[in-house]
């Protein structure tokens, strides 16, 4: 179950699926308002392309870039279809505009790795249209046979004679759209740019240079710069402060209350942060204050004991277990976890009477023009978002509650604000990966086949915190604020009781074939808030499943990579990366003092296969190696992908062995990096990435890196100690 | 007054005296390559030369620089004048993100002037202190390995304008 099928589920329950009709009412057309950032005497045959009569293209890129090469990957695709240099397209992060809205994901939302998976023949189908409608001008203006008319690097190629393309720019831009049957996209034998490394990514001289633009350096006239002092609990008000003498620092020009601090605005950051720590808040703390980490242990524990809801169940369910010859059980469980982008929540945000702009690094631009329009009044149609790069996202920029700060800091002060949280506010403020606890039992027949397979997980859901989130930017522009407030909150009773949030359970079940299976969940919220986290939900059941699975071998007595090969008759791709993965990593024959372990993890429709390499030493866990196969159908940019399967590899091994966030009287304790500490290169081991050869239709690569890593690093450690590590991060006794 | 070289130019400011370099850099100098990470010398992402050598701008008083060289990202190679580094960080494909690159390169930068020809274990010793989320690391290392050989053997590993490497 991916991402977006579980949010495609649930905006189908909320009667909003595909942008159509909520309580009745039609959505406002849209189709009459203008793109963002369209240039006067361009042409713009659609959201995605603008041509100018110079012959430069221009593509509006409308997934954010948060690393993941998204950029790369679409720029790839229309320049197959022009026959040109992706180097040579220029790029322009996309304003809000409904025509940006990703298929399947009712938001202007990048995530669940589905930019290539859903954009593929769309963004291809575009610049194809475009070619067209060029040649058909060309055509026109030669007086030649469109049939005999090719277009490649920026020229209309006919006999023995070329022409510049930006020579048919103003007539293709006066034709008729064409029926889509009518253009034609390349056969995939003639890929020139697909599947091929033929330069290096586009934003690579950009990011090497230092001329990316981020968030945190957006600069205008006139800005002042804003630091905030919030509750170390999160959620809770100002109650009283002291200054003691903050305003009458050098720089500070005002000091604001808003919803859930104080601030400080200067004209420098610097200013800000140093006057800021003179101020003394009294809290009204809010009813997590009453949590420690002890206390999530125990709800998780109890919420276990429940019956809980059904949310799959197959053959007999739990009933096949009666007929098994031999069973195991066992509890799994993982910490709440941080994202810890490098660069910390940031925006800057302007207000000019009815209007607005807003810049910002973001996973889902409209939702964050939703939240600016509600802290400021304006209308959502006049604020215009400048997406910038994300210094990191992985799920962490579909939130933006520092856009809500920023805007009231804005609208209090009268000035244009950038807002910049420190790493602490970042750590101390995130919506983090939910910590998880699950129970497993399965069951072996007389011939060591897995025949039931059962699994009750607690913890929290993700969806209710997206929802509440996103609600304003999904619901029609003229419904009263409080009725989306009203609907924004209906996400947080609706998983309890009534039914499941698929990304609670994805992963925990589907990958075997196995005769009778049973899942269940229990809805455990201790009250820190959630949001999506690099493979969301496969991020711990990867680690779930895959680790049961190995315990599953020893009990029938069988190798690890036979054991699974021998259920994976029905899952031929998995079954495939997983074969290549243990062959090209030498499974079975580790190096001396080295311990292999494996796992295999199909997730957002890709399907990976990792061997980690580990030896164990004092008790210290050091991963030397791992060796990862990938099937994400056809490859779009084969170095694309090996950057996303080591980045997933690393961003979840920092995770596997390091990360926990904790709380005490509702307080996150970890701060900064020497508390919640990254992997760093000392500790990075050797990556090695096969892909397979494929003509599927192309998946995402962002995620499906990170679930495999945990369960192998942890199979490995325990083929090296004999001790089964059932909570991350690991930890040997 | 504080006056120090930045990027080979002279220049002077009058914030007061512990205020970290960086945000001199940044907001002063508008020179933003240089990254903030952590406030604590923890990641990297603020990396800049300082008379040479890499040092952590976000917790280094403007103070302490007064009469010092600073190189900044911006100074090490623009995009017609590429330093071999960021060559090579091109050609491998290096950066994802890219918001701890500057850091990065100008880590790796002054680890081959200072070791012209260095060891994994030189590089994982010298440029773990730059932490990087999208995990870059394996790159890197093969990035600074091919810079060195590459300045050994007087290579242009990446031009712009012609979009590959040409020998000099």
């Amino acid at each position: 179950m991916s991402l977006s099928q579980g949010r495609r589920q649930f905006l189908k329950l909320m009667g909003v699926a595909g942008g159509g009709l909520i309580l009745g009412l039609p959505l406002t057309g849209c189709n009459t308002k203008p793109y963002p950032f369209t240039e006067k005497n361009q042409w713009q045959p659609d959201a995605f392309l603008q041509f100018s009569e110079q012959g430069d293209v221009r593509f509006f890129l409308p997934q954010a870039e948060m690393g993941q090469g998204v950029t790369m990957g679409l720029a790839t695709l229309i320049a197959e279809e022009l026959d040109m240099n992706p180097a040579e397209i220029q790029i322009t992060h996309a304003g809000v505009h409904k025509d940006y809205v990703a298929p399947a994901m009712g938001a202007q939302i990048t995530g669940g790795s589905s930019s290539i998976r859903v954009r593929y023949e769309a963004i291809r189908q575009s610049a194809a249209t475009a070619k067209f409608l060029l040649l058909q001008a060309a055509s026109q203006q030669l007086q030649v046979p469109v049939g005999e008319l090719t277009l490649s690097q920026g020229q209309v190629h006919y006999s023995d004679q070329t022409a510049p393309m930006a020579n048919f720019v103003a007539i293709a831009a006066r034709l008729s759209l064409p029926e889509p049957e009518q253009v034609v996209l390349k056969d995939s034998k003639d890929f020139q740019w697909i599947g091929h490394d033929r330069g290096p990514r586009i934003d690579a001289l950009a990011k090497v240079t230092g001329t990316a633009e981020f968030g945190i350096d957006v600069d205008i006239p006139g800005l002042k710069r804003a630091a905030l002092k919030r509750c170390p609990v999160i959620g809770g008000k100002v109650k009283s402060f002291e200054t003691h003498g903050a305003e009458a620092q050098p720089g500070v020009l005002k000091i604001l209350t808003i919803d859930n601090g104080v601030a400080v605005l200067a004209d420098h950051y610097w200013q800000a942060r140093k006057a800021l720590n003179l101020i003394e808040v009294v809290w009204d703390f809010p009813q997590l204050v009453q949590v420690s980490s002890s206390d999530i242990e125990q709800l998780l524990t109890e919420g276990l004991k429940r019956e809980g809801e059904e949310a799959f169940t197959q053959g007999q369910g739990a009933e096949g277990l009666t007929a098994a010859r031999k069973t195991l059980k066992a509890r799994y469980q993982v910490p709440y976890v941080a994202h810890a982008t490098m660069e910390p929540m940031n925006c800057v945000v302007h207000l000019q009477g009815q209007r607005g702009e807003l810049w910002v690094p973001t996973q889902a631009p409209d939702v964050a023009q939703a939240i600016m329009s509600e802290h400021s009044g304006i209308d959502r149609d006049k604020i215009q978002v400048h997406s910038t790069y994300l210094g990191g996202g992985f799920g962490r920029r579909g939130f933006h509650d520092f856009v809500a700060e920023a805007t009231q800091i804005a609208k209090l002060s009268g000035e244009p604000v950038q807002l910049i949280w420190n790493r602490e506010d970042d750590t101390q403020n995130d919506y983090y990966r939910p910590a998880a606890m699950a129970d497993f039992e399965a069951g072996l027949d007389t011939n060591g086949q897995l025949q039931s397979w059962t699994v009750k997980r607690a913890g929290p859901n993700v969806l209710p915190y997206m929802f509440d989130e996103a609600m304003g930017a999904v619901l029609p522009d003229f419904l009263p604020q409080p009725m989306v407030e009203w609907a924004s909150k209906r996400g947080y009773g609706i998983f309890d009781g009534w039914t499941v949030d698929s990304s609670s359970i994805e992963g925990l079940y589907e990958d075997y074939t196995i005769e009778h299976k049973e899942v269940r969940h229990v809805t455990v919220d201790p009250g820190l808030r959630c949001g999506f986290w690099r493979a969301v939900g496969h991020s711990f059941s990867g680690f779930f499943a895959e680790s049961f699975m190995d315990e599953l071998a020893t009990l029938a007595g069988e190798d690890p990579l036979t054991f699974r090969l021998r259920h994976l008759d029905d899952n031929p791709r998995l079954k495939h990366v997983l074969s290549l993965a243990a062959e090209k990593a030498g499974w079975g024959a580790p190096k001396p003092g080295r311990f292999l372990g494996l796992a295999a993890v199909a997730s957002f429709q890709s399907y990976v296969a990792e061997v980690a390499e580990v030896s164990v030493d004092n008790g210290q866990i050091k991963v030397h190696k791992v060796t990862c196969a990938v099937d994400c159908g056809r490859v779009v940019n084969p170095d694309m992908v090996r950057t996303q399967m080591e980045g997933g590899i690393i961003y979840g091994l920092t995770a596997a062995l390091y990360s926990e966030i904790t709380l005490k009287n509702g307080a996150v304790e970890q701060g900064n990096f020497h508390d919640y500490p990254m992997l760093r290169m000392l500790e990075s081991p050797d990556i090695d990435v096969h892909m397979v050869d494929s003509e599927e239709p192309p998946t995402g690569v962002g995620e499906p890196g990170l679930p495999p890593i945990a369960p192998a690093v942890a199979n490995a450690v325990f083929a090296a100690t004999a001790q089964r590590l059932r909570r991350l991060p690991l930890k040997l006794a | 007054m504080i006056s120090f070289q930045l990027n080979g130019v002279t220049v002077t400011t009058d914030v007061p005296e512990d205020t970290p370099l960086l945000w001199v850099i940044r907001e002063h100098f508008r020179l933003t390559g240089a990254k903030f990470g952590c406030g604590m010398g923890l990641c990297g992402a603020c990396t800049m030369h300082f008379n040479g050598s890499a040092v952590r701008t976000c917790v280094l008083p403007i103070s302490a620089v007064a009469d010092g060289e600073i190189t900044t990202i911006e100074g090490l190679g623009q995009a017609q004048s590429l330093h071999i580094v960021q060559q090579a960080w091109i050609t491998h494909n290096v950066p994802q993100c890219g918001y701890c690159q500057p850091g990065q390169i100008m880590s790796a930068s002054a680890l081959l002037s200072a070791n012209p020809n260095p060891t994994d274990e030189d590089i994982d010793s010298f440029m773990s202190g730059n932490v990087c989320r999208c995990g870059t690391y394996p790159r890197i290392k093969q990035a600074i390995h091919a810079a060195a050989e590459a300045q050994k053997n007087r290579v242009v590993l990446f031009d712009p304008v012609q979009g590959e490497g040409v020998t000099t």
